[in-house]
């Protein structure tokens, strides 16, 4: 497309959010976005879910940029959470909690809100101007991911969790595939047999969702470890707000950047794949962050980095995801597929023609995605006093809120206090293997990808009648099979060089 | 609850996952763990081999740790450093626990209102008057509530109290959207 033509189409989609009541009805999704995102156990997801009847009232263009900015405004509060109280809002949110919440522990609640925040506002722009200047080509790429491909994907992102050093390997192993194993509790989607359902419990049958493990091992086994660390009453933290924090959290930004740029384009690639989303966008990010970082072991400990990739890679793959909605009808996300729903009762045929046949309505919504960013931003900056106040409170009473909330985010999903009870035994588990040097983080990760790995593994399987050389076959699975390698052979590796290092000084 | 120190407990929670790798390996045998002509890998291949993985990177932490083979800031650390660490601990498990099994009979609002008065009250009594922790045990429950039922309709548990709710329901749906 020629840059004149975006532009003219651009100021089209511009005109239509200034028209009638369209800059309200964005603020006000961007608003009820950020309250679900940041509440545990909701997410963009249960915002546009809820909120899709309200839209049947309105005109298409501006039911797209409502629901649009529910789905911003989720993706900025996701991380409120998962920083000022250690629960993931979301899985999208999942990996912002292994740094953001040692820096709220920290007492650097400031400086990490204001990192997620602006590593949000650049992902989400990121991934909204490639989402206008190299749309199709991409589209086209990402077709080209079948199971294999999407596979050896997953692959690497638990192999970069092996090849990063700083956790002991075979714990780190350990962790992956008992996330992984949590995954494959309940029915088989592929034949419909129940596997693993423990002492017969019927409520293993609906299986064990990423929030219930998440929310068991970074909410209630927190707050354990808080206990055991701080003591029977002290404040959860040391929460500042002055001037020189914000100042420290500009300083942490600036140094974050390169992070939070390519948490912008990875997380944009891997959410136009189709069925991926966002939430594996974030992880590889972070993953990634930790693994070309210079001080891989401060990760988890409290690096804004950290908090910066997989933020601006969660906002550009939300965008990304967009993508195969519009142009393929292909929803990229749970939410997407929401919204793919909304356009059919709105009379709208996603495809290559919407472009052609409703430019108001698709380059309505491109706009939106700009203005909703700047909007869902600035309101995330101007609440962080609210939060910061949060942490003020005194443990005694920060503690049962938490307990509260991670039950109602435990229970939400599925009604089922059997969820609630597991959620509760697995924060307990995580916080006795915790002192152990046990990683939670692999195996939160591995729940959430698990599905997605196991049915393209099997799927690959299947489409080359076994032959398990489908996984090295084509230059994708070739490529990405060899830094998988890589990075499985980084520990030994590094273990041969600190082994020469040593024998040199001696 | 007993203190321990650090090598001792890597052992003891490494053999109690060896035992849970054991059973979850016994356990995925239930669905065919080979290759199924038409279907490819059985339901119970996946899980199987988790199972093994788990169960031999288990073994080796075990076998480490019985040979000593530690970090060396494990030194002198037990699991927990005071007594009252681990009692403080144990009562937040114990809060946890309760506050679960009230569900059924107070429902999940009975259950904020217990975990807010033992929490306030109980653990840290000395910093909050009974005004402070009444005012929150009233107040917290009914935001969660007109948060989650009233305005997400998400529906929470109410156990025996259910039929109570009924009337509030009503309330709200009689109002006018």
């Amino acid at each position: 497309m020629q840059p004149d033509v975006i532009l003219d189409s651009l100021a089209l989609g511009f005109a239509q959010i200034f028209m009638g009541w369209n800059f309200l009805i964005l603020v006000a999704g961007c608003t009820a976005g950020l309250i679900a995102g940041a509440m545990p156990g909701l997410g963009s997801v249960n915002g546009v879910a809820i909120l899709l009847p309200v839209t049947f009232l309105m005109p298409p263009t501006s039911a797209i940029m409502f629901l649009a900015a529910i789905y911003y405004g989720a993706m900025f509060g996701g991380s409120v959470s998962s920083i000022m109280l250690g629960i993931p809002g979301a899985s999208t949110a999942v990996a912002t909690v292994f740094d953001g919440r040692p820096m709220a522990v920290k007492g650097r609640a400031v400086q990490a809100l204001m990192v997620s925040a602006f590593s949000s506002f650049y992902g989400g722009l990121i991934g909204t101007i490639l989402f206008v200047v190299i749309a199709v080509p991409l589209a086209s790429f990402a077709l080209k991911f079948g199971p294999p491909e999407t596979f050896v994907l997953m692959l690497l992102a638990f192999a970069t969790f092996i090849g990063l050093g700083g956790d002991d390997t075979w714990k780190t192993i350990f962790s992956i595939a008992i996330g992984l194993l949590a995954s494959t509790v309940g029915l088989d989607t592929i034949s419909g047999q129940p596997r693993l359902i423990f002492f017969d419990l019927p409520g293993f049958f609906h299986g064990i969702s990423f929030l219930v493990m998440a929310i068991g091992l970074y909410g209630i086994g927190e707050i354990l470890w808080t206990t055991k660390e701080q003591g029977k009453e002290s404040s959860i933290t040391i929460p500042r707000f002055t001037l020189e924090d914000v100042k420290d959290g500009g300083r942490c930004i600036k140094r974050s950047f390169g992070n939070a740029n390519m948490g912008a384009f990875l997380g944009y690639f891997v959410g136009i794949l189709p069925a991926a989303g966002a939430t594996p966008g974030s992880l590889m990010a972070y993953g990634l962050a930790k693994m070309f970082s210079k001080d891989p072991d401060s990760f988890g400990k409290g690096n804004p980095q950290g908090v910066a990739a997989p933020e601006s890679a969660n906002n550009a793959a939300s965008t990304g995801s967009m993508l195969p909605m519009l142009t393929l009808g292909i929803p990229g996300s749970p939410t997407t597929a929401i919204l793919l729903g909304g356009m059919f009762i709105w009379g709208l045929t996603p495809g290559p023609s919407l472009f052609k046949n409703s430019p108001d309505f698709a380059w309505g919504l491109i706009s939106s995605l700009f203005v909703s960013n700047i909007v869902s931003a600035i309101l995330m900056v101007a609440t962080i006093p609210m939060f910061i106040a949060i942490l003020r409170l005194r443990f005694s009473i920060l503690a049962p809120i938490i307990y509260v909330l991670c039950f109602t985010g435990g229970y939400a999903p599925t009604h089922s206090m059997h969820d609630v009870w597991l959620m509760v035994l697995l924060g307990m588990g995580g916080f006795f293997l915790r002192k152990l040097d046990y990683p939670l983080a692999p195996a939160a990760i591995a729940i959430v990808l698990g599905p997605l790995a196991e049915r393209n593994f099997r799927q690959a399987l299947i489409g080359s009648s076994g032959d398990p050389t489908t996984f090295i076959t084509g230059s994708i699975c070739i490529t990405l099979m060899l830094v998988t390698i890589l990075l499985l052979a980084f520990p030994l590796i590094k273990g041969i060089v600190r082994n020469r290092k040593v024998g040199g000084e001696t | 609850m007993k203190r321990t120190d650090l090598k001792r407990a890597e052992i003891i929670a490494g053999l109690l996952l060896m035992g849970l790798s054991i059973y979850t390996a016994v356990l995925s045998t239930g669905n065919p763990i080979g290759w199924q002509r038409g279907v490819g890998p059985g339901a119970g291949f996946v899980p199987f081999w988790l199972s093994i993985m788990m169960l031999v990177s288990t073994t080796v932490i075990v076998v480490k740790a019985f040979f000593g083979k530690i970090p060396e800031s494990w030194n002198g650390i037990l699991y927990f450093e005071s007594t009252a660490e681990a009692k403080m601990v144990a009562w937040h498990i114990f809060s946890l626990l309760v506050a679960l099994l009230i569900v059924p009979f107070l429902s999940l609002y009975g259950s904020i209102v217990f975990l807010i008065l033992f929490h306030m009250k109980f653990l840290g009594r000395k910093h909050h008057s009974w005004m402070t922790t009444i005012v929150l045990a009233i107040l917290y429950p009914i935001g969660i509530f007109l948060f989650f039922e009233i305005l997400m309709q998400l529906i929470m548990p109410k156990g025996m109290l259910d039929p109570l709710f009924d009337p509030i329901f009503s309330l709200f749906a009689a109002s006018p959207a």
